[in-house]
């Protein structure tokens, strides 16, 4: 086992009730195009209707460290391989990137309260310790902002 | 997502009982409370708004007391309907909610920064 800083037992805990809701209420989160796929700590599958594109995407939500560090997140196909940009499979623009900063293709996601985000070098200034107590960037919160603003028209595909 | 017919849902602005009389088929009266399901904040909670509540008082209503002042910055969608926001300046009646939605309220610009 990897070295931890949170016990994977505590953010296993830690994790499985902040995203209580979904696993207890699946459908309510169905209604507004999330779908719970699997839950198998450290990891949350779900899928993200993705209307504009008539299609949906896949997300996985690793939370490892939980709550000690944000939680991570990336696309991924049916067999849970990450997806990356460049097949047209993943969107692109207002917030949702499709490369790292040293240039290379990768996708994370520009909202506060992501691994990625505060682990950007243009991100210091906001700490994760700062809001982590906030439910503004709870796991199932930010699942359904990213659902959101996935559905923007200005969000294109890469 | 279930689907929503020109019946069940009226034109943006346009309350069932605009165009003449009294709705019956669907609770209009004024002190009627629509029943409806919130997600926000990683959580579900079941609200009751009346149907005359504009839209923005119902996102205001929903908010910690540190958010209420920059009501603005939410948005709320119902799944019932679509997608897109709803119009803040809407009464819930106008925006097409009705009993059983699933309402829910992210900000307006979440990524990017």
């Amino acid at each position: 086992m990897d070295a931890a800083i949170v016990h994977p037992r505590l953010a296993h805990a830690s994790f499985a009730r902040a995203i209580r809701p979904l696993l207890t209420g699946r459908e309510k989160f169905e209604q507004i195009g999330i779908t719970l796929l699997d839950f198998s700590f450290p990891y949350l599958d779900v899928e993200l209707r993705w209307h504009a594109r008539a299609t949906s995407v896949r997300l996985r939500v690793d939370g490892t460290e939980y709550p000690y560090l944000p939680v991570r997140g990336w696309w991924i196909d049916k067999v849970g391989a990450k997806l990356p940009p460049g097949r047209s499979l993943v969107p692109c623009g207002n917030g949702f990137h499709t490369a790292d900063q040293d240039g290379q293709p990768a996708c994370w996601f520009c909202f506060l309260g992501w691994r990625e985000y505060h682990d950007h070098t243009s991100h210091q200034d906001m700490s994760w310790a700062s809001i982590r107590r906030d439910a503004r960037y709870s796991p199932l919160q930010l699942i359904s902002q990213l659902h959101k603003d996935l559905n923007s028209p200005s969000v294109g595909v890469a | 997502m279930k689907a929503v017919t020109e019946a069940t849902v009226p034109p943006q602005g346009l309350a069932p009982a605009a165009a003449g009389g009294q709705d019956h088929s669907n609770p209009s009266t004024a002190d009627h409370k629509y029943q409806v399901t919130v997600l926000f904040d990683g959580a579900d909670s079941a609200e009751e708004f009346p149907v005359n509540m504009k839209v923005r008082e119902a996102i205001l209503k929903c908010l910690p007391p540190k958010d209420k002042p920059n009501v603005a910055d939410f948005e709320m969608v119902d799944a019932n309907i679509g997608t897109q926001p709803l119009n803040a300046d809407l009464t819930l009646l106008q925006a097409g909610v009705r009993d059983g939605h699933v309402l829910s309220i992210t900000k307006k610009h979440g990524g990017g920064g």
